[in-house]
């Protein structure tokens, strides 16, 4: 049950939600209306950046047919304990449409990004299928998802978060239960034993942390892997709210950010031995009472509560002065609608209204401590989850991970996880290795022809 | 008639692939739409100018070198030990093979619960038996995680060693050594003048299939280290993998694929060069 929980945990933080200038929007559209996809690539440098999509969308507005009653094939990772949650929705689905039946794969979670493409190059997709938000670009950019707004749903009713998710290049392609983010997790036992109270500044985050490290506990962890998913991801909201920037990381902003991990690491209140984990690692090591204070996010509520003897709290992550406010990375799934005939995508389309339906979207993020997607939901989720709102109020300046890089975010990604490793390890200064990496950085936007 | 389909499926069809796709502009959307137009040797160009190489090239060289030499030496040794029979010899000859035959993953795993540096097995019996204070982070310090993936990896690839050298010394004619013994020739001797020569050409075999072998490592590496931490055991193998599904940049990586194909194809001709040249003799 734990295990599980926590995987799904883990196969948030990847690369994130995009959201940015219209250029490839232009590009999926031409797909829509049925150009041949070979042309795409040709296309794609050509098309000016300023063409207005949102309006390109609506003029290209295909009406699906009716459903017919059938198989839907539905594809998702969605393991939360035995995976019965989504097993339950189906069931409902199923007996409010008679005639329907839901024919669904999971995918393992580690895998799913891999089997996701394949599936992909081969045409294979099903009728529904989950994705982690950050893949987003790479389907929609090829050309492979249907464009919400053109069979009928409208972004309007929809958290920005989740807008900026299931966006690419401002062309909506999916929409998921709900999103989250990460903050400061701390013990309270902990915290109270050493007298220290929860920081909310980079300087107080330090002085808590030295005070925290004895007795064989961690002051402070951070996922620090370098298998670079969750490094970076619990990196960003640090990066980011020093101003960092991912097209220049070896800005002073991105300096600031692994500047305050240096100092954490020299003083021992960030362990080395981070290196070696990823963010499911330090949620174990914050059950067993071996780290004080962690970055993570609310898909450990579950885990967290029933852990015996642990009394936590959840701080916003602390920014470099008092009073600002931390901007972090948006996490959480989406559904989107692969392309392939009208009559599958009318099915994927009918199976998706249901998934996405205030009745569904409520008990999901209720259970999941996610911010549902339907800002109605959310703010009616918000008056009874107390817990959660340290997350609604960060997902307001919640940033996507590929909304200014784009496809460049994977290279990139690699290169800043380098880094962090390199910094913690006291291989190289702060300044040193964003150097390195901003090597890296202007290889992959050029690659991509992203200019900055 | 089979055998030419089987080879062209299963075997030509892969590395033609692998080399198509190093010639071109192959991103995640090309790989897609089929759209990755051809962009001759830039994968190449971009791979070996990559600063990362330089670290990945000398840990893979100190990978190999290291990891053959104790594999062979160990395995020669144990070979030479175990082509005297005694009681039992053929129950821990068995198992001998026992690391060799466990799949790469399991290893991996359970070598990184060994090596974990708190509530590890060899921290523990280091510090018990009083050799160490402080536990050694084997996996997470930048000096010593490549000598730790070594060192794993001579153990899985000792039983190979031995089992083929083994092989070799139950094929010398008892001949020899009787008339060696005759001869006056002494213990080294022996072994010298008539094993070592004798052996040479399963000698030859052992140390290309293991160079070919070490130089594709690779489940091992990424379940203990995932080429980390900063690059440290970044082998050429791992690297190539992290290129193309860390970095969804599948031309480099199918770029370093193909270099490091065409290292085990020399390799593997000088190999059978030197053993026409042997036959001829």
């Amino acid at each position: 049950m734990l295990h599980t929980a926590r995987e799904r945990g883990r196969a948030h933080p990847r690369r994130g939600g995009p959201l940015g200038a219209a250029t490839v929007a232009a590009v999926a559209l031409l797909a829509t209306v049925g150009t041949a996809t070979t042309a795409l690539a040709s296309t794609r440098a050509g098309v000016a950046s300023s063409l207005p999509a949102r309006q390109g969308a609506a003029s290209t507005r295909t009406t699906l047919p009716a459903p017919k009653p059938g198989v839907i094939t539905l594809q998702d990772y969605y393991t939360t304990g035995d995976g019965s949650e989504m097993q339950a929705f189906i069931k409902e689905f199923e007996s409010q449409n008679p005639g329907y039946t839901v024919k669904r794969d999971v995918m393992p979670p580690g895998n799913a990004e891999s089997q996701v493409l394949t599936e992909a190059s081969a045409h294979q997709l099903p009728d529904l299928l989950m994705m982690d938000n950050p893949w987003v670009p790479e389907l929609a950019g090829a050309g492979d998802l249907v464009p919400l707004e053109s069979v009928g749903i409208s972004p309007s009713g929809l958290t920005e978060g989740a807008v900026a998710a299931g966006s690419y290049k401002n062309v909506l392609y999916g929409v998921g239960f709900g999103n989250n983010t990460i903050g400061l997790f701390y013990n309270k036992k902990l915290l109270a034993a050493s007298h220290v109270a929860v920081p909310h500044t980079w300087a107080q985050l330090v002085t808590a942390a030295k005070a925290l490290t004895k007795n064989g506990v961690a002051g402070f962890e951070v996922a620090a892997d370098n298998v670079p998913g969750s490094a970076v991801w619990q990196f960003l909201p640090f990066f980011w709210t020093a101003g960092g920037d991912l097209e220049h990381v070896n800005d002073a902003g991105g300096v600031a950010a692994l500047t305050l991990y240096q100092q954490l690491a020299k003083e021992g209140a960030l362990p080395t031995s981070v290196v070696d984990e990823q963010q499911n690692d330090i949620a174990v090591d914050f059950m067993g009472g071996k780290a004080a204070m962690i970055v993570m996010g609310p898909w450990e509520f579950g885990p967290f509560n029933s852990t015996k003897g642990l009394d936590y709290g959840i701080a916003p992550i602390p920014t470099p002065r008092a009073g600002m406010s931390a901007v972090t990375p948006l996490g959480g799934e989406v559904w989107v609608i692969p392309k392939s005939t009208p009559a599958n995508e009318a099915l994927g389309l009918k199976l998706l209204k249901f998934l996405i339906s205030p009745a569904v979207t409520y008990s999901w993020a209720a259970a999941n401590g996610e911010i549902a997607s339907e800002k109605s939901v959310s703010s009616r989720l918000l008056a009874t989850v107390p817990d959660d709102r340290v997350f609604a109020s960060e997902i307001e300046h919640a940033r996507s991970r590929t909304g200014e890089v784009g496809l460049a975010y994977p290279a990139i990604e690699t290169a800043l996880g380098t880094a962090v490793q390199a910094v913690i390890l006291g291989k190289a200064t702060p300044k040193q290795a964003l150097d390195t990496a901003q090597v890296a950085v202007v290889a992959a936007l050029k690659q991509y022809h992203i200019t900055s | 008639m089979p055998a030419i389909v089987y080879v062209c499926l299963l075997f030509a069809y892969p590395i033609v692939y692998n080399v198509l796709l190093s010639l071109r502009q192959s991103s995640v959307i090309g790989l897609l739409n089929n759209s990755a137009g051809f962009v001759g040797l830039s994968n190449y160009h971009t791979a070996i100018t990559n600063p990362v190489l330089p670290t990945v090239v000398e840990n893979t060289a100190l990978f190999v070198v290291g990891s053959i030499v104790f594999q062979f030496g160990i395995g020669f040794l144990l070979a030479l030990f175990f082509s005297q029979r005694f009681p039992l010899s053929g129950l821990l000859r068995s198992l001998i093979l026992v690391p060799w035959l466990l799949p790469g993953v399991v290893t991996g795993l359970v070598l990184r619960l060994m090596f974990d540096p708190t509530s590890g097995m060899v921290n523990q019996i280091l510090s018990d038996v009083g050799l160490i204070h402080t536990p050694i982070e084997w996996l997470t310090n930048t000096h010593l995680a490549l000598l730790t993936v070594v060192l794993a990896n001579i153990w899985i690839g000792i039983p190979f060693n031995m089992l083929l050298l083994h092989g070799g010394l139950q094929d010398i004619p008892k001949e020899l050594y009787e008339a060696a013994r005759v001869d006056g020739a002494g213990r080294a001797r022996t072994f010298w003048s008539v094993t070592v020569p004798v052996m040479r050409p399963v000698i030859a075999v052992v140390l290309v299939l293991g160079f070919i072998y070490t130089l594709k490592a690779f489940d091992i590496v990424i379940i203990l280290t995932g080429g980390g931490p900063v690059n440290s055991t970044q082998l050429l193998s791992t690297w190539a993998y992290t290129l193309s599904f860390g970095n969804l940049d599948f031309g480099q990586g199918a770029a370093i694929g193909t270099i490091m194909m065409l290292i085990s194809l020399v390799c593997a001709l000088a190999y059978v060069r030197s053993y026409r040249g042997e036959l001829r003799r």
